[in-house]
């Protein structure tokens, strides 16, 4: 069977229900979505009782890592969450409506690492079971919690000791203690940690639009996919997917009308007219913008415009209007590569670990044209692309699957 | 063609995840919706050969619920609807605990889980949720099933016959909300948030390349540490691949501001540790990356230095564990994969859903001081069985002999345990000991923790796994395609029922505690933690799969 749509998917992956799914979501579907978190009252060790809906904490959220930490430093544990979806990350303060007291102990080893992983703290209550806690590196899913240990005091509760053991050394106790936070030292006495942390005032959270463009790392050839405006193939141009009744394509266009922007040569193609003349070439569009990007299959938001330079690769893309100063700078920039050009194409700024990005695959995008059917559009794709494919070890397997399929 | 291997990588691992349980239903949905099967070759068989009564099934399962959600939004509005006959009275009397409360705060659920295969008269089985704020201005939620009786007409149409309270618990109330959403206060401003992570994954689908390493599944953790020794935690969160993770620094006000200090790193980065490698006093911070483990020593002054990449086996690297297994008083550390290289094999057939053995190998890596690392996988014995899909370990001494011991939680199947054993010669010496324990916890494994949840000193066990109602349903059928087979059907049937706790009743020796706590949902997270300061620990379970705009879910 031949790699997959989008280049590379293995056989394995294809042939299992797990390819359905990852296609489903790639379009668009939610999978076990709106699903609310759970908590569990723990109800004096002997069951646990859902409690979800009094917790605040019951959110619709994609929820993945957790991480607990006594934040503002009031004796109990208040958490962060990161999501998949928006925001994706949350702070919760926890209101202890109970109003009990809480003992936080941060551990320092002098002969076992200095963080104290893999010691155990045992807190030793008047007439009632003892509790323990152990520093963690790593708990729950993808997620380090503080390494700070907590432990809540019902109200009754009345503190006899501490005793800590430290990895690979004597256990050590610790009397004498009150709520509060604490820092031990291996071999020295506690002291205590006096952070109590000002309430914060109230701040709104704003949102802001991000950019609406796509300044592509990898430039796929388009020639024989996107219509580049006759005549001036020397220059960068813009090819602009536009609709009838759409505000920001006209606004977008008038604009222009007035005040072209320079050395750019624009084609606009409407999408009824694609749709009653050339419904090909609207598909080719999709295909076309979906190569890049995870998603797959959702309706395009126009104006959709498409930034290719003189030598008929694709180096942008952009989704509604188009900011002038945007536009200028992306043409500007046509001839830079590498690392550099991988830079630009992020939204933020940050650093790599691992070596450079590898370059377009035109062959991977005359699969995904197969892959749609698209024979006759494949046939003029590889042969406008030809020798920038031929080196790759699996064009036999490609030119294969073409005449397989021109067969039928 | 190595380019999408990352991408494919990183959002495989989960998908996995009962899918081969659900498509048949998911899939069906679609068909119903769209008119094409997106499953082609075998999940196609199976359809076929239980289409007719595990389809009618499915047909009446989604009628109830329908009906059953709009009774509980009736229930939680203070009113059970009057024309129906056959209402049992504590459901009246929830109804009645609910009248007068303020409607902006009701939220009510309901969930098809079982359904009997009558053919004019069946009962569906649903999970209630209800909650609202009481006329008296106290927070009150109440869960509970409801058995509901049905007639099927002639036609095809449903009747609702007689509704009836199961396992329904008492209801809690609380004066406020235990905790309250403060991301506004703590991070809202920096600009951080404000452009990047306000947002969530889907809306930087359509600006980042694939190519760098992006996708919708995200497995991306979060780590905290106090990086400039002020006690206070700072927060460390890992992104997908063309977007920087980010680290914020927490403030005396309580607030976060963002600085760079050289770990804005834009790998795909599934896990972040901080901890104290070269025992300085300092927090240093270790990410896993498709590069392999990235070190970075803290430098002071707010700064990170790249100390060094550990090379893995394969670029699925997914959590990370730290902890001082040979008590040398050097950190060790531990990756896990969830597919490993074996992903794009395409001759792979050791991928069982309920048993699979072809996932990535981990990887122990002994800290020998000075940034130094060897791995000892091998020499540990660890090497084991060490074939699985491994979404979540944790360092614990279960045993409390002194030394950490290791569990491992794996999707599609059993779960490990290493116990940590001296050997004479002073090495360590890893043995698997999930089964004997009974820690194995078959089941699709993806986070686990450990506490003390009855404070009988020794350490118990919850492991977050996935609970479907649908999974539920169809595995309950007789049609289901193992129905026939007892011990695979109940192997299948775990794979829905939810998370699992397991408490160490006598030294070495864990019961399943099978009737609390495992309704998770599609669980990840899923901890222990004092919430509400008893000095009992209680649980918390993030869940959530995908979320996508479209209303319906697969």
């Amino acid at each position: 069977m031949p790699l997959g749509n989008s280049g590379a998917s293995p056989g394995l992956v294809r042939s299992s229900p797990a390819q359905a799914l990852i296609e489903a979501v790639r379009r668009g579907s939610s999978f076990s979505g709106n699903e609310r978190h759970v908590v569990f009252q723990n109800i004096a060790g002997r069951k646990f009782s859902d409690v979800s809906g009094i917790t605040g904490l019951d959110l619709a959220d994609d929820g993945r890592a957790v991480c607990f930490t006594d934040w503002d430093n009031d004796g109990d544990l208040d958490l962060w969450i990161n999501n998949r979806n928006s925001p994706q990350v949350r702070f919760f303060r926890n209101n202890n409506p109970g109003d009990m007291r809480g003992l936080t102990v941060r551990l320092v080893g002098s002969t076992c690492p200095r963080d104290a992983i893999g010691a155990r703290a045992i807190l030793y209550l008047k007439g009632q079971k003892p509790q323990t806690q152990s520093v963690t590196a790593g708990s729950g899913f993808l997620a380090q919690s503080s390494k700070t240990l907590h432990f809540g005091l019902a109200e009754d509760a009345k503190i006899e000791k501490l005793v800590v053991h430290w990895p690979g050394a004597e256990a050590a106790s610790y009397p004498g203690l009150a709520a509060g936070s604490l820092i031990i030292r291996q071999g020295e006495t506690p002291q205590p940690l006096n952070l109590k942390d000002p309430a914060l005032s109230n701040t709104p959270v704003a949102d802001a639009s991000s950019s609406r463009h796509t300044f592509l790392a990898q430039r796929l050839p388009t020639n024989t996919i996107l219509p580049r405006p006759s005549g001036k193939i020397q220059e960068p141009s813009l090819v602009v997917l536009a609709s009838k009744g759409c505000p920001n394509c006209e606004i977008q266009l008038a604009e222009w009308r007035k005040n072209p922007p320079q050395e750019i040569a624009i084609n606009v193609l409407y999408a009824e007219k694609l749709h009653e003349d050339n419904p090909l070439q609207l598909q080719l569009i999709q295909l076309l913008h979906d190569h890049f990007f995870y998603i797959t299959q959702r309706s395009l938001e126009t104006p959709l415009s498409f930034l290719v330079d003189p030598e008929g690769r694709l180096c942008a893309i952009y989704r509604g209007r188009i900011d002038r100063e945007t536009l200028k700078k992306d043409t500007a920039s046509l001839k830079i590569d590498g690392a550099p050009l991988r830079m630009a194409s992020l939204p933020f700024k940050g650093h790599w670990q691992s070596g450079s990005l590898p370059e377009a695959e035109p062959l991977g995008f005359a699969e995904e044209l197969l892959d749609a059917g698209l024979v006759s559009s494949a046939n003029l794709y590889i042969r406008e692309h030809f020798t920038l494919m031929q080196s790759d070890e699996a064009f036999p397997q490609l030119l294969e699957r073409l005449k397989e399929m021109e067969n039928k | 063609m190595n380019i999408l291997n990352t991408r494919l990588v990183s959002c495989l691992c989960y998908c996995f995840s009962a899918a081969a349980l659900l498509s048949v239903i998911s899939c069906r949905k679609a068909h119903e919706r769209n008119g094409t099967d997106p499953l082609e070759d075998k999940e196609e068989q199976i359809t076929k050969q239980t289409s007719t009564s595990l389809g009618e099934s499915e047909r009446r399962a989604g009628i109830a619920e329908t009906s059953l959600k709009k009774i509980a939004a009736g229930i939680v509005a203070g009113h059970v609807p009057p024309e129906m006959k056959g209402v049992t009275e504590p459901i009246v009397q929830v109804a009645g605990k609910f009248t007068g409360s303020d409607p902006a705060s009701r939220h009510s659920e309901a969930h098809v889980f079982k359904i009997t295969n009558g053919e004019k008269i069946f009962v569906a089985l649903a999970r209630i949720e209800l909650k609202a704020k009481l006329a008296n201005g106290r927070l009150c939620s109440v869960v509970g099933q409801l058995a509901s009786k049905w007639v099927v007409g002639d036609n095809g149409s449903l009747l609702l016959q007689s509704l009836k309270e199961a396992a329904f618990l008492p209801p809690v109330e609380s004066p406020v909300a235990w905790f309250e959403e403060q991301t506004g206060k703590v991070i809202g401003n920096e600009p951080a948030f404000l452009h990047h992570l306000s947002h969530g994954i889907d809306h930087w689908l359509t600006r980042v390349e694939a190519a760098h390493g992006i996708d919708a599944f995200i497995r991306n953790g979060m780590a905290l540490g106090d990086i400039d020794g002020d006690n206070r935690d700072d927060v460390y969160i890992c992104q997908p691949g063309g977007l920087p993770n980010r680290l914020f620094l927490h403030q005396k006000d309580g607030r976060v501001k963002e600085i760079d200090a050289g770990v804005g790193i834009l790998d795909h980065t599934s896990a972040a540790l901080f901890v104290d490698i070269d025992n300085d006093n300092d927090q240093d911070l270790v990410l896993a990356t498709p590069a392999g483990i990235s070190l970075f020593e803290n430098e002071g002054s707010l700064n990170f230095a790249a100390r060094g990449v550990l090379r893995t086996n394969s670029a699925d690297c997914h959590a990370l564990a730290a902890a001082d297994y040979n008590l040398d008083g050097n950190l060790d550390l531990y990756i896990t994969f969830a597919l490993g290289d074996r992903l794009g094999d395409e001759n792979n057939d050791r991928f069982l859903f309920h048993d699979a053995q072809d996932g990535g190998a981990n990887q122990l890596f002994r800290g020998d001081g000075d940034w130094s690392f060897t791995e000892a996988t091998e020499s540990t014995g660890l090497h084991k069985g060490n074939n699985r899909h491994s979404l979540a370990a944790t360092w614990h001494d279960f045993d409390l002999d002194g030394d950490p011991d290791l569990y491992v939680a794996n999707d599609y199947g059993a779960n490990q345990l290493y116990r940590n054993d001296a050997a004479e010669d002073g090495k360590r010496i890893f043995t698997e000991v999930a089964t004997m324990v009974g820690v194995e916890d078959k089941a699709a494994g993806m986070s686990a923790s450990w506490g003390d949840f009855n404070r009988d000193g020794r350490p118990d066990l919850y492991v977050g796994n996935m609970y479907s109602n649908a999974g539920s349903r169809i595995t309950s059928h007789p049609d289901f395609p193992v129905a026939n087979n007892a011990g695979l059907l109940a192997v299948y049937s775990r794979f829905a029922k939810g998370n699992t706790l397991l408490s160490q009743t006598k030294p070495n020796q864990f019961i399943e505690l099978t009737d609390t706590a495992t309704m998770g949902r599609w669980a990840w997270s899923s901890l222990f933690a004092d919430l509400d300061n008893d000095g009992w620990q209680d649980l918390f379970v993030a869940n959530g799969y995908i979320t996508a705009t479209q209303p319906e879910d697969l």
